[in-house]
């Protein structure tokens, strides 16, 4: 197991509504304006630091590209337009194919776990 | 006050259309994303896909903002989804769920499916917990 982090993450208020309009927006989650969708953290994961991090851990580079295998995002805690928090990633290798798996914790300054991502990946060439 | 779900309580179908550039472009820019198997139709074709494929996280989003929408005030706290095929550009997928149990914390469990009929291309899981009290507790 490789851990990465953790990065510093945080979204600011138009980025949230740039993302909420691309999906649809959640206007019934439980949240308001000033809280994220759901699913933002996976902009965090797959951001190009983020990636990059992962890439180099797995030893790919830019002729390997990831596509998802499947991803869970659970939310323990409302997660906030403009707060920082702090994601760390641990990164399974598992199998012979490049596909690997990864589980990331977002803590807030107090070291509450806010929300947690899962996701398995494959690597196909480019 | 905000009925309980019960088991068999379904979501109505909503079509999820991907045909168009500009949606998928938008959720790109919006996510940061610059895998180029969604945006660039010969790294596509050359990785073995038809053509361009839609980001997962964009229908898992577009399933979160389903499932919302459809349970109001509820809180969606947990989505997991399970890409068994992947979905290309110009593809239209149907979303559809139903509430299968019931925890004991008063949290229901969606099962939902999109893509084409009797062919899911994506199996998902919602769960979906009572609304919260006024104070947020």
């Amino acid at each position: 197991m490789i851990h990465l982090g953790p990065f510093a993450v945080s979204a600011s208020a138009a980025q949230a509504a740039a993302f909420g309009q691309a999906i649809g927006a959640e206007s019934g989650s439980g949240a308001g304006a000033e809280n994220l969708p759901l699913t933002y953290p996976v902009v965090w994961l797959l951001g190009p630091d983020c990636r990059a991090a992962l890439m180099a851990a797995l030893g790919g580079g830019a002729a390997q590209l990831p596509v998802h295998l499947d991803q869970r995002v659970q939310r323990h805690a409302p997660l906030r337009v403009g707060k920082t928090y702090a994601m760390a990633l641990d990164v399974t290798p598992y199998d012979e194919r490049g596909a690997f798996a990864v589980a990331a914790e977002i803590r807030d300054d107090q070291g509450q776990v806010m929300a947690q991502l899962s996701a398995r990946l494959a690597l196909v060439a480019a | 006050m905000t009925a309980p779900l019960a088991i068999g309580d379904g979501m109505p179908p909503r079509d999820l259309c991907f045909d168009q550039r500009d949606t998928i472009s938008a959720y790109l820019r919006a996510a940061g994303d610059d895998n180029p198997l969604h945006s660039d139709s010969a790294t596509a074709r050359r990785a073995g896909f038809a053509d361009v494929i839609v980001p997962g996280m964009l229908i898992m989003g577009q399933i979160a903002s389903a499932v919302a929408a459809w349970s109001g005030p509820r809180v969606l706290c947990d989505l997991t989804a399970r890409f068994v095929e992947p979905v290309v550009f110009g593809a239209t997928v149907t979303v559809a769920g139903r509430v299968v149990a019931l925890r004991a914390d008063g949290a229901a469990i969606m099962r939902i499916t999109a893509g084409p009929p009797r062919r899911p291309h994506v199996l998902a899981e919602a769960v979906i917990a009572p609304p919260l009290a006024p104070n947020g507790g």
